[in-house]
């Protein structure tokens, strides 16, 4: 398997390095060639950071791993990532965007399984988006070498997505679900009961006064 | 008057006496019946009103479940997923349930959330009655592999929630899942199933075997003192 992925990403890099060679400078990327080169590079920043988190704040040797696997991963994807900006003349941002910088935030702030769950959580959601605006920029860019990277990256992130989800299979799977709290939905004999006790109480009580009047007379 | 007069009415008179008194003790038997039917009556009704209510559903069709321990316990050691089949799948944004009979009206699609799972175990379920969770640490709708969980209220203080129809669903049922692209995925409805909320199989949350989708909501008993049902009512469905 590691065999498998090191040849995975060492032909994904020399994928990179000999498109870029061989098609220098293109007139101009497409918007679309742009938003996947900031998305993409933003989304490797965010998950070197995440990473890091693993390694800091995780006791499980699993999570820890991975974490470690993800930085190294993803900081060669983005050394591909940023020079193809470099020969494209795309500016990339030097920081997550704002939402995964809250979400850094966020799950950094909890600790010991809570951390594991929520960064397990946290990375399958991640690695989806990034395969999902890989797709898109496969399906819909026009930079051959910009969607070259795009192609490339997706078994990495694949792969990094599988392992997240055999980890929540291992920790987060959920023991259990509330999903009703009225009431309305469940029938209820209480009606039924207290018209039965009702009814039985007036026969009770016609039947007793009517013995009683007869013993009287 | 003769004697033989006075004879006949004495005896007469005689009769009349005893048919009325027959008469009187059929009708003091009736009455004395009727204060045991009465009480019986009293009994029964006490014992209905006291009963706590129930949402009962007959499982149905077939529990496409493999084989799995109860959710706890000690995890079994990760399995590095098999490499890519690329279909991740797509997050879920909608649930679409159909109409409940021929002529009836479809209930209004329900928006979908993806949600975790607390410190406790418990999957996050949205407060809000009418919005469904996706447990997004599973399978997406459109994967290769692995059943997408969705779960929801069967009902809320406000009322009916989003998976109370989810209950009447007959099998063959079609179900709709709108995910963010756009696209939408159809699901044949397979099986019912209810469990004890303290004992729901792990297997319903798997990421791999065949794809499929899984819905989950409550029934069994309702505690109105706790505000909580007894059990987990699970519906099943495969692709179409």
């Amino acid at each position: 398997m590691h065999v498998a992925r090191r040849t995975l990403i060492s032909l994904a890099a020399a994928l990179g390095i000999v498109i870029l060679a061989v098609l220098p400078a293109q007139a101009a990327p497409s918007q679309q060639d742009q938003n996947w080169l900031v998305t993409a590079h933003q989304g490797n920043l965010a998950e070197i950071a995440a990473g890091q988190a693993a390694l800091q704040q995780s006791s499980n040797a699993e999570i820890r791993d991975l974490g470690q696997m993800i930085i190294d991963d993803h900081q060669r994807l983005d050394a591909d990532v940023t020079a193809a900006a470099g020969q494209l003349g795309v500016t990339l941002p030097g920081t997550p965007n704002a939402t995964q910088q809250a979400e850094l935030a966020q799950v950094s702030g909890l600790t010991g399984e809570e951390f594991d769950r929520a960064w397990i959580a946290w990375q399958i959601t991640a690695h989806r988006q990034a395969l999902a605006a890989g797709e898109q920029e496969v399906a819909s860019g026009s930079d051959p070498a910009v969607k070259a990277l795009a192609a490339a990256a997706a078994p990495v992130i694949q792969s990094h997505l599988d392992m997240t989800l055999a980890l929540a299979q291992a920790y987060g799977v959920p023991t259990s679900v509330a999903a009703g709290n009225g009431g309305s939905a469940a029938e209820s004999s209480l009606g039924l009961g207290l018209g039965l006790a009702a009814g039985g109480l007036l026969v009770i009580v016609l039947s007793g006064a009517a013995l009683v009047r007869r013993a009287r007379a | 008057m003769t004697p033989r007069a006075v004879l006949v009415t004495r005896v007469l008179g005689g009769a009349r006496r005893g048919a009325s008194q027959a008469w009187s003790r059929i009708a003091r038997l009736a009455l004395v019946l009727g204060v045991a039917v009465g009480l019986a009556a009293v009994g029964t009704g006490a014992y209905l009103a006291s009963q706590p209510a129930r949402l009962d559903i007959a499982d149905a069709g077939v529990a496409p479940l493999p084989p799995q321990p109860v959710a706890g316990g000690n995890p079994p050691p990760p399995t590095v997923a098999p490499p890519a089949a690329l279909a991740p799948g797509r997050a879920p944004v909608e649930l679409r349930l159909p109409a409940p009979g021929d002529g009836a009206v479809a209930p209004r699609p329900a928006a979908v959330v993806p949600v975790g799972v607390e410190p406790s175990g418990a999957l996050q379920v949205p407060a809000d009655g009418a919005v469904v969770g996706w447990w997004s640490s599973g399978a997406a709708p459109g994967g290769a592999q692995g059943a997408v969980v969705l779960a929801g209220h069967v009902d809320t203080a406000a009322g009916a929630g989003a998976m109370r129809q989810v209950l009447d669903l007959p099998l063959g049922s079609v179900v709709e899942v709108a995910d963010e692209a756009g696209g939408v995925l159809a699901y044949r409805v397979t099986g019912r199933e209810q469990f004890d909320k303290a004992a729901l199989p792990r297997g319903l949350f798997r990421a791999d075997g065949p794809p499929g989708l899984v819905l989950i909501t409550c029934g069994g008993t309702f505690d109105a003192r706790t505000g909580h049902y007894s059990d987990n009512v699970v519906v099943y469905a495969e692709p179409v």
